[in-house]
């Protein structure tokens, strides 16, 4: 007759399976978004505003914005984060000498979902030409790894890392001229932060990733947006039929002398040279 | 024997001091507002006016070398082809660019003095006249791509502030070619330059 323990062997075996493998399959998601195509384009049933050739009055003004959160609203991405980023984005536009002003419109004057109606508003509240409008998308996956398993001593869930964190960030600035409905450029930034975390801290450790999350994505979303000023510059200037270029009132202008002009200068003044020797 | 083109470098020092004293070149340069309000010594002054220095330093560059060139044969006309040269650029600016609010550099009358020392070496022998040419074709046709230029903002080299305006040029070069045409033979640089000739030289 068998011991009454080795009979419960088998049951045993199968509840830890049975945890491990329940620890290991759980999987949670978070998932905030602001989403310009929803801001732009709400009403699936309304007819598509068309975009026509943009006229561009230089130097531009400017208006830089975040776009309303439609999927959520992320703890860890403060107005302040948010107000921070917009002066980064900010400074690289007034950088540009073809910009004359860059307005930073706070959250509160767009609508979610307001459309070019909105920004139609911004513009005649502003006086922009142009706006930039920056979007997010974050997503954070919460795996329980192997390790996981050490939770059953109770001890485990505080001082063992066991849950894996997975946190996509992608950051998105969208240039549009306002009176065209025309998207001028783009510039994206995107982060992947991996992490792992107890059970204990896991609350603050995802909301620690997802503001690391944001700010490597605010930094690479900066470093594309010089590159992408710079791709639009060479853009306008190849591609004249795909923009008017005008400028508006009040620009300042200056005589300036290129290359060209130096070479010519020189070429007469060495010319000069030589047939005043040759006379002599 | 080489004069020294006091007038040429009178007008460059007045740039530089202009770009060195930011209270002188507010006073000085071309300000649309300014000058309909009846501040009308802008429309000359405004050329004293530089927005960087590189700006300047260019300016100066291409003015000085043609302009000296000029003055060691014309003198005293010299002062009276910058003028003609300095006003009617600003007044076509005046009329034709209504939404330039402010301007400034020396780069019109450059373009024309170079315009007038390519124009008066025409009428030397070779290999002036190949020289001279070779520089009018050239910037003809560096004028006719500069006005064509659509995006002259966008397009330009990055470090200046400011709009280049291709009609400053243009007035300056027409101006100097006027001033060739009409202007009494003895202002002209070459009948100057052919009274020192050799005798028995082959040259014009």
């Amino acid at each position: 007759m068998p011991h009454p323990l080795r009979r419960s062997v088998p049951f045993f075996c199968a509840l830890i399976a049975l945890f491990v493998l329940s620890g290991c399959a759980t999987q949670a998601m978070r998932h905030n978004s602001s989403s310009v195509v929803h801001y732009l384009y709400p009403d699936k049933d309304k007819p598509l505003e068309t975009a026509t050739i943009p006229r561009l009055s230089l130097p531009l003004r400017v208006g830089v914005a975040f776009v309303p959160e439609s999927a959520g609203r992320n703890p860890g991405f403060t107005a302040s984060d948010k107000n921070r980023l917009l002066d980064e984005v900010a400074e690289r536009f007034r950088q540009r000498r073809f910009v004359a002003s860059i307005e930073i419109v706070p959250l509160v004057y767009l609508r979610p979902g307001g459309s070019f109606v909105n920004l139609d508003q911004l513009r005649n509240l502003y006086g922009i030409d142009v706006m930039v409008l920056v979007s997010y998308d974050q997503t954070q996956f919460t795996d329980g790894g192997v390790a996981s398993i050490a939770y059953w001593t109770l001890v485990g869930a505080y001082i063992v890392p066991g849950e894996k964190n997975d946190t996509h960030t992608l950051m998105d600035a969208a240039v549009y001229d306002i009176a065209s409905r025309k998207m001028l450029f783009r510039a994206p930034g995107i982060s992947h932060i991996k992490g792992h975390a107890t059970p204990v801290n896991q609350s603050e450790q995802l909301r620690k990733d997802s503001v690391k999350g944001f700010e490597r994505a605010s930094a690479d979303l900066i470093t594309n947006l010089d590159e992408q000023l710079q791709r639009f510059k060479q853009r306008v200037k190849n591609r004249p039929q795909d923009y008017q270029i005008v400028h508006s009132s009040g620009y300042t202008g200056g005589g300036s002398v290129d290359g060209v002009l130096m070479v010519l200068v020189a070429l007469l003044a060495v010319g000069a040279n030589i047939i005043k020797r040759s006379r002599v | 024997m080489s004069r020294v083109p006091v007038y040429t470098l009178s007008l460059l020092a007045l740039a530089a001091v202009a770009a060195a004293i930011p209270s002188v070149g507010a006073l000085l340069v071309y300000d649309r507002d300014a000058i309909l309000k009846g501040e009308l010594w802008r429309l000359l002054s405004g050329h004293l006016v530089h927005f960087s220095v590189f700006h300047l330093i260019a300016d100066q560059f291409a003015l000085g070398g043609a302009g000296c060139l000029i003055e060691r044969r014309l003198r005293r006309a010299t002062v009276w082809l910058y003028l003609a040269m300095a006003g009617a650029i600003g007044i076509a600016l005046l009329l034709f660019e209504p939404r330039l609010a402010r301007f400034g550099g020396l780069s019109g009358l450059a373009y024309g003095s170079v315009f007038y020392l390519a124009l008066s070496h025409l009428r030397r022998g070779m290999p002036a006249r190949a020289l001279a040419l070779t520089v009018l074709s050239a910037l003809l046709l560096k004028l006719l791509v500069d006005g064509i230029q659509p995006v002259s903002f966008l397009g330009g080299p990055g470090f200046q502030s400011f709009v280049p305006v291709p009609l400053s040029h243009l007035i300056g070069v027409i101006v100097a070619g006027a001033w060739l045409v009409v202007s009494p033979k003895e202002n002209h640089c070459v009948p100057a330059e052919t009274s020192v000739r050799r005798p028995g030289s082959s040259h014009r």
